[in-house]
């Protein structure tokens, strides 16, 4: 009998305490959102709690229609994601494959724009959208979203498409098919590790984001996820509890899809790779 | 990496392949940077009355802007220290999730979920952890023996960014992790056995073989990591507004202050356009000599 | 909730415009629009009630932002001449910056009050109103609702266990910190990450020192880097390294983290306005805060051992302006003089939310003796007396002083360094 354990076993170990690091921030969360009503955690920052209590959550649960706002993120979201794929490897395979005036440029132009500070994009922005009659509509938020995840994707999947051989496109141009058709029906379909990455940055950076929600999106009904603690803020931000549930509510949504996304995400980061 | 000479297609098509992107681009980013420059040449509060002043704003960036400095300082600092620490946290992870663990989708959600959650729940939360009046870690600290827990991260002016900096390395090492156990799945499993074969010390393996196909991850990861650098907002905007004393401040963080709460929108465009031109740069280094093949596949 | 809605968005809100105008129960109604951060959402719902009952024909369509949310909304919205009809503003800059666009209400304070209006408000909420009006300009560009205190609170259970009595002086706070930092208890309990709350320490440190000098340093007849000001920055210092002032102080936010440990009973004293009050009246409040039991209001202590001034500083807390191009503008009027003293003030103050600006509205309830005590404490002795502002003029000098109080409790600069970089800070917003 052997008194070294496995390495199997370390792996959990050290895995174990590490994943308990990282969840207690959320366990905080947690902590604080079930303190019974009257209470102030004050001491190991909220995580010291006498007692439980669901009161916290029945009140933010009242006060917020989280599934609404939860819907409208998924719409936002969703559209933004579907248009920045197509419009991107759109454009990418134009740039991967053809020769064309101004196109060397406009690429240049696009990796330019990589990093934009949209604090500074707030106030031109909304004037366009006032300008095309788009405020408060979803569109205001998802063209903008959309234009803004733009470069990173094309970078993506330019250089995706150039690491594809070109045997299969020639030959499928030899047997008629059109241009589009190459790209829809041979190119698309090889390139899912490259649109896996694109859909999951644009679902996070689309989903998160908030300034620019804030000015756009006036009726609550419209409202994203993000601003439900911004827009029920004052009975909130000065008790932790509801607060705290609140937070925690508009988080649990976005796990959920995480989960329901975990396998489609690796699968698709991997698959393309699989032949290696 | 130059632009493809095959197949010749017909001289409209590629004009039609980027015309969505591009009048959406001329729309939303075109314009806004336009406007950005024209403002920045004024004195403005955003909404009265505009003096032209030249290239007075950049003047007095460059030459009378402590805050401004220590946002650059914070961005050099912040690239190195949250790309590495997240990579190779995320790749270690990673590396024991897919040799061989029970419950693996479990762990990938756990690390996974802080890059999910809100960043308003990130900023409060944190500054639970770190006050040292009452919060965890002091508390745990007092309660330990162990001292040093009981530091002010966040209201030491020295010790402060890095504080934040290990919050954004909690937020994204799982990320980085997924996009590594996608690497890892992808590899030719031929590679790893042949390397077993040999004799290899799995120190070996890691340096000399799978660290070295995953360089595309690498990639990704880093321009993911550069972008994120001179995009910081939401975090230092809910964890410290950029304090105490702009000691955390970040580029995006400085520009909102300026714009809205100073009412110097002219300023605030200037400096929109320095972190236009420095993200300009590194992006066309990025893509012109590290080559640019981000994809998870070569 | 389907994709066809997204896509055609915009046509759908047309669609649905064109229906709910066609419909006769709305078609005499005028919809008067308000944005603001203040008061909150509950608190203006019931006003709007209170004074969509008084008003017939007039609904209000209100929108509550988070303060540094709603300067975003506001500044976007002017940029894109798309302003509410009532806009809720701050007395100095926040008010200049918007006055283009707001409509002079001297009429509609003459309409509502009388000729002799201003007699009928506090004299500090009339005084304030043009504090950002440019020399010369005697406009009125906003109506104050209310009004606010900045002074200290002392939790009376904790100083009662210990054994003390509320401090009067500096040696008082001192002897204070060896007694309750055993327990874990905050002599003052600061969240001093937020700019504002040092800021109005500050400004309660100078005005001990050399009371109404800021002022003059405001307007160019004195300067920052005066001796009282590098005295009062010393102060500052002092209270952090004497340990009056808990440890971290500079990371902890006022909301919710200060707030809560004060309401957890880990403060003995803290600064805060008026507006705390309203911790009452939340819902389910903690202990210390029902009925305001565990709470007393008092003036800063002496810092200098020469007597301090017994007039806290103060000012408007919420004033609101009509914009100028507002296609209702006596409808505006007539709501924001409800708010100011009809009934949906009355619903206000209620919450005690903060102080009245106009005389002799009070609470209908009280929930007890102590609250009754605190609120005739402000609105009878302290409001009548308040001379001084709460707030700078200059978003530029204002926030060099709070980076300099930053920058000084954490021993970056000394505060003869500190007020300098204020000093240079004023210089340069005034080329």
């Amino acid at each position: 009998m052997t008194l070294t354990p496995s390495p199997r076993t370390i792996k959990t170990a050290v895995l174990t305490v590490l994943a308990a690091v990282w969840l207690v921030p959320v366990l905080m969360m947690l902590a604080v959102a079930l303190m019974p009503p009257g209470q102030r955690a004050a001491g190991f920052g909220g995580l010291a709690i006498k007692g439980v209590s669901l009161s916290s959550f029945v009140t933010a649960f009242d006060r917020a229609p989280i599934l609404m706002h939860f819907v409208n993120s998924l719409i936002i979201t969703i559209t933004s994601v579907v248009l920045v794929v197509v419009i991107s490897s759109l454009a990418a395979y134009a740039f991967a494959r053809m020769r064309f005036r101004g196109g060397e440029g406009l690429f240049y132009g696009l990796l330019a724009t990589l990093m934009l500070p949209i604090p500074a994009l707030i106030v031109p922005i909304f004037q366009l959208n006032k300008t095309f009659g788009l405020l408060d509509t979803y569109w205001g938020l998802i063209l903008p979203y959309t234009a803004l995840g733009v470069p990173f994707a094309v970078i993506i999947y330019r250089s995706f498409f150039s690491a594809i051989p070109q045997e299969l496109e020639e030959a499928a141009k030899i047997d008629g098919c059109s241009t589009f058709g190459i790209w829809l029906r041979i190119v698309m379909p090889l390139s899912w590790p490259a649109t896996s990455v694109v859909v999951i940055f644009q679902f996070m950076t689309s989903f998160n984001e908030f300034i620019l929600a804030l000015v756009t999106m006036d009726s609550n009904s419209l409202k994203p996820l993000t601003l439900v603690p911004l827009i029920y803020a004052g009975p909130f931000m000065a008790q932790p509890g509801p607060m705290f549930a609140t937070l925690t509510l508009i988080t649990i949504p976005v796990v959920a899809v995480y989960l329901l996304m975990q396998r489609f995400m690796i699968g698709g980061l991997t698959a393309g790779a699989v032949k290696g | 990496m130059s632009m493809s000479s095959a197949p010749r297609s017909g001289s409209l098509a590629p004009y039609l392949f980027v015309l969505p992107a591009t009048v959406l681009f001329v729309a939303y980013v075109v314009y806004p940077i336009l406007y950005v420059i024209c403002s920045s040449a004024y004195r403005w509060d955003g909404i009265n009355q505009a003096t032209f002043t030249g290239l007075a704003n950049y003047i007095r960036l460059f030459t009378h802007d402590p805050a401004f400095v220590l946002a650059i300082r914070n961005a050099v600092l912040w690239a190195p220290l949250t790309i590495l620490p997240q990579m190779l946290l995320g790749f270690a992870i990673a590396y024991m999730l897919e040799t061989g663990v029970p419950r693996q989708a479990i762990y990938q959600a756990i690390f996974y979920l802080p890059a999910i959650i809100s960043p308003v729940v990130v900023g409060i939360v944190w500054q639970r952890i770190y006050n040292p009046f009452g919060g965890l870690l002091s508390d745990i600290g007092f309660a330990s023996g162990l001292r040093f827990l009981t530091v002010p991260f966040l209201s030491d002016t020295k010790v402060a960014i890095y504080a934040v900096i290990a919050v954004n390395v909690w937020q994204w090492t799982g990320f980085s992790m997924l996009l590594y156990v996608a690497g890892l799945k992808g590899l030719p499993t031929e590679t790893l056995e042949a390397a077993k074969i040999e004799g290899a010390t799995l120190r070996q393996t890691i340096v000399y073989v799978v660290w070295p196909m995953l360089r595309h991850v690498h990639l990704t990861l880093i321009l993911l990591g550069v972008i994120g650098t001179l995009q910081t907002f939401p975090l230092i905007y809910m964890l410290t507004n950029g304090g105490p004393n702009h000691a955390t401040e970040s580029l995006p963080n400085y520009i909102f202050l300026q714009a809205f709460k100073l009412q110097s929108m002219g300023y605030a465009s200037a400096i929109s356009v320095v972190l236009m031109v420095i993200a300009l740069a590194l992006s066309l280094f990025q893509v012109r000599v590290l080559g640019a093949r981000f994809a998870l596949a070569e | 909730m389907d994709l066809s809605k997204a896509r055609d968005g915009a046509s759908l809100f047309a669609l649905a415009a064109v229906l709910m105008s066609a419909q006769p129960v709305n078609a005499a109604d005028t919809t008067v629009t308000f944005r603001t951060w203040s008061p909150i959402v509950e608190t203006t719902a019931k006003m709007a009630v209170a004074t969509e009952a008084k008003l017939p024909g007039i609904k209000i369509d209100y929108k509550i932002f988070n303060y540094p949310d709603y300067i975003v909304d506001l500044h976007t919205r002017a940029a894109s001449d798309d302003m509410p009809d009532l806009i809720g503003l701050e007395p100095g800059a926040l008010t200049r910056q918007y006055q283009d666009f707001l409509l002079p209400l001297q009429d509609c304070a003459v309409k509502s009050w009388g000729a002799d209006w201003k007699s009928k408000f506090f004299p500090l909420a009339v005084d304030q109103i043009r504090l950002g009006n440019v020399k010369g300009d005697e406009n009125y560009y906003a109506l104050p609702v209310l009004t606010q205190t900045i002074n200290m609170w002392y939790t009376i259970p904790v100083l009662k266990e210990a054994g003390l009595q509320p401090p009067k002086s500096y040696d008082d706070m001192l002897k204070m910190v060896p007694k309750l930092s055993g327990k874990g208890i905050a002599t003052m309990l600061v969240g001093a990450a937020d700019g504002w709350e040092r800021r109005d320490v500050y400004m309660q440190l100078i005005h001990n020192v050399a009371p109404g000098l800021i002022y003059k340093a405001e307007d160019g007849t004195a300067k920052f880097t005066d001796a009282p000001f590098v005295e009062a920055m010393t102060v500052w210092k002092k209270l952090f390294d004497d340990g009056i002032i808990q440890p971290g102080a500079l990371g902890l936010s006022v909301s919710p983290q200060a707030m809560e440990l004060t309401e957890g009973g880990r403060a003995a004293t803290f600064p805060q306005g008026a507006w705390w009050q309203q911790q009452a009246t939340r819902p389910n409040p903690p202990e210390l805060s029902v009925a305001l039991n565990g709470y007393a209001p008092m003036l800063f202590p002496d810092v200098t051992g020469k007597g301090r001034p017994n007039d806290p500083l103060g000012g408007i807390d919420l004033m609101i302006g009509i914009s100028k191009k507002s296609k209702h503008v006596d409808e505006a009027c007539k709501v924001l003089a409800d708010w100011v003293s009809g009934a949906g003030a009355q619903e206000l103050i209620n919450t005690f939310n903060d102080l009245p600006a106009f005389k002799g509205i009070n609470p209908q309830v009280y929930q007890s003796d102590n609250q009754k005590a605190v609120w005739t404490l402000f609105t009878e002795e302290w409001l009548p007396k308040v001379r001084y502002a709460r707030q700078l003029k200059s978003p530029a000098v204002k926030q060099a002083l709070e980076d300099a109080l930053a920058a000084v409790a954490s021993g970056d600069q000394t505060p003869a360094q500190g007020m300098a970089t204020v000093q240079a800070a004023w210089q340069s917003q005034k080329n």
